[in-house]
């Protein structure tokens, strides 16, 4: 087998500065971005006058902290019915004599593909019916179809490897269903689990589009916040929350990393 | 079990399986499998052999008929609640458990108190040679330690009923005659019935007390392996299980229970009648290659052609014979036979005794 070291030098070289370039894009803007939360005037400008905490301060003040314990609060609720729903999906998708499976997976994927707008427009008019709008049950419910095609999808990948003859000897071994769901197939499909159940939260714990429609002023969440920062008194504050946000975020990934590879 | 008294533990009437109304898996299957029994479902692919196994397991269930244990229905009863040991060919080791994990998960189930299920365990995996791999992972052992953890998980909640799906179909061939033997001899030491399937004839030959041969959903023939492989009942039985020949025939007179039959060639022989002989219809007549003797003088009897390959195995010389109507036939002689006509082109005449030799049903 030839390997990629392999390969001549003049092949290699333009090959790693296609990879920097790439990567560069997707790191760039936020080497841009995120050192003006350290800024001390309230102004998106380079060079910096002076270094400064201040925007990490104002993230103490009442009303980021409530937005911060009201987007965990939403994730977390949405995450476990996200991931609830969306592996039961998965299972029952993952049969062969499901009826109408190519057409309920698409469905069920739909989420992705159409504009979070227009989803959220038609949940905004239904809910109106059922008194959901501005409610957090409403919230988690519109997040929830949102994040669980993604515990679909990575639940499914999981599933194609995962052999079925294992339930089938937990169940001449006397495992009843859940038992057998229980104790065989959920540990062995866990890393899916666990990386659709980050996904979920990460989706949730991003999204604005769905907040502007179905919350109400009570529910204030991160990124709604920064949302309407943008628009009213734009200042650094909102960088400094993107910082402890995708701080938060790196962690949770590399925890997820480390438990998976620690199996 | 020669000798012992014939208790049946499992019977199956009359069952059918069907998938989509037309074409059936397994046809009118009657069959009965006694207690402490080494029984072999053995055929080809797509034989029914499987479904069959799979609807005793309970993973599958009959389109019609009933399955009985101890003269209880057991087919609506689901695989959980009927306490049989399932072997597979994948082993369907649960990954994320150890080896003694693996073999307690029956115990687990059942509420078994920790000290007892630890104990039953330890001396399953004694049994099983398996103690040094306890705490191991199966990713960790081998193909032949994996099948003895899966037998070993199988037997240790004591079942009433063993069932193996061709356990030894992923191993190579030396580790499966030596596992062949241990489990026929664990089967003995435990007193198991064991249900068998597999599509290995001579592994159904080494292990079986009886031997169920398998084609297109119908049990062809059911006996023990000496009767199978000495007193075939068709052309396919005789073709599956062991080297064979088989000469297409036509049967000229039927005296007693011996038949005279002419070969394509004209040659006339002689064989034992079957239910399928009638005189002027076509036949096959079968004989085992070890059966026949490759002489260099004519004699009454025997068959002339010509020798057209010889092949040496190292035990035995296999030597093929051209008849003159182009039949082919291939006869066994041990290396140290001698007086054995060798050369390629040369005279060959081959000689059996009538009554080792069959007329089955002809093309």
């Amino acid at each position: 087998m030839r390997h990629y070291h392999d390969l001549p030098l003049w092949v290699r070289l333009p090959l790693y500065a296609f990879v920097a370039l790439a990567l560069a894009m997707m790191v760039l803007p936020l080497a841009a971005a995120l050192p003006i939360s350290l800024n001390v005037d309230p102004w998106f400008v380079y060079p910096f006058r002076e270094f400064s905490l201040r925007w990490f301060e104002a993230l103490l003040s009442p009303r980021w902290t409530g937005a911060i314990v009201n987007s965990v609060l939403i994730a977390v609720a949405t995450t476990l019915l996200a991931t609830g729903l969306g592996t039961l999906a998965a299972i029952g998708l993952a049969n062969p004599r499901f009826p109408f499976r190519n057409l309920v997976m698409v469905l069920g994927l739909a989420p992705l593909i159409v504009p979070v707008v227009v989803l959220a427009l038609g949940l905004y008019i239904f809910f109106g019916q059922l008194s959901l709008n501005y409610t957090f049950i409403g919230v988690v419910i519109a997040h929830t179809l949102l994040a669980s095609p993604f515990v679909v999808i990575t639940v499914t990948a999981t599933l194609t490897r995962f052999d079925f003859t294992l339930m089938r000897a937990a169940a001449s071994l006397g495992a009843g269903r859940v038992f057998a769901f229980r104790t065989v197939m959920l540990p062995v499909i866990a890393p899916g689990v666990g990386a659709g159940a980050i996904l979920a939260f990460a989706a949730s714990f991003d999204e604005v589009v769905m907040m502007l429609f179905i919350s109400g002023p009570q529910q204030q969440t991160v990124p709604k916040l920064m949302y309407l920062g943008m628009r009213e008194n734009i200042n650094p504050t909102i960088i400094a929350a993107a910082v402890v946000t995708i701080a938060f975020t790196s962690v949770l990934m590399a925890a997820t990393y480390r438990l998976n590879r620690g199996k | 079990m020669i000798g012992a008294p014939k208790e049946v533990h499992v019977s199956l009437s009359g069952v059918l399986k069907t998938y989509d109304g037309q074409h059936y898996v397994v046809r009118d299957l009657d069959l009965e499998v006694y207690k402490g029994e080494f029984l072999t479902l053995l055929g080809p692919s797509g034989s029914g052999k499987t479904t069959t196994l799979m609807m005793l397991a309970g993973f599958e269930h009959p389109t019609d008929g009933a399955i009985l244990l101890d003269g209880r229905p057991v087919h609506n009863i689901p695989p959980e609640k009927r306490n049989f040991g399932v072997v597979f060919q994948s082993y369907a080791l649960f990954p994320h458990m150890t080896v003694a994990e693996n073999v307690g998960y029956s115990l687990r189930v059942r509420g078994t108190a920790k000290d007892e299920t630890a104990r039953r365990v330890a001396g399953t995996l004694e049994a099983m040679r398996l103690s040094d791999f306890a705490q191991r992972y199966p990713t960790a052992l081998s193909g032949g330690q994996q099948q003895r953890v899966a037998l070993a998980r199988a037997l240790v909640f004591e079942p009433d009923l063993v069932l193996m799906d061709e356990p030894l179909g992923a191993l190579d061939k030396r580790l499966r005659e030596e596992l062949q033997l241990e489990i026929r001899s664990i089967a003995e030491r435990f007193g198991l019935t064991v249900i068998y399937v597999t599509h290995d004839q001579e592994e159904a030959l080494t292990m079986s007390d009886r031997i169920a041969v398998f084609n297109n959903g119908y049990i062809q023939q059911i006996g023990p392996a000496e009767e199978i492989y000495s007193r075939p009942v068709n052309r396919f039985v005789a073709g599956f299980v062991g080297d064979n020949n088989g000469l297409d025939a036509t049967v000229t007179s039927v005296e007693g229970d011996l038949a005279q039959a002419r070969l394509r060639g004209g040659a006339e022989v002689v064989a034992r009648t079957t239910s399928h002989t009638r005189a002027g219809a076509p036949a096959t007549i079968s004989i085992r290659p070890e059966l026949i003797v490759p002489l260099k003088e004519a004699r009454p009897g025997a068959l002339s052609g010509t020798v057209s390959n010889v092949v040496y195995t190292g035990d035995q010389l296999r030597i093929y014979a051209t008849l003159p109507g182009g039949d082919e036939v291939v006869v066994k002689r041990p290396t140290s036979a001698t007086d054995v006509p060798t050369e390629i082109g040369a005279p060959v005449h081959l000689y059996w005794d009538p009554t080792s030799a069959w007329a089955l049903d002809g093309q």
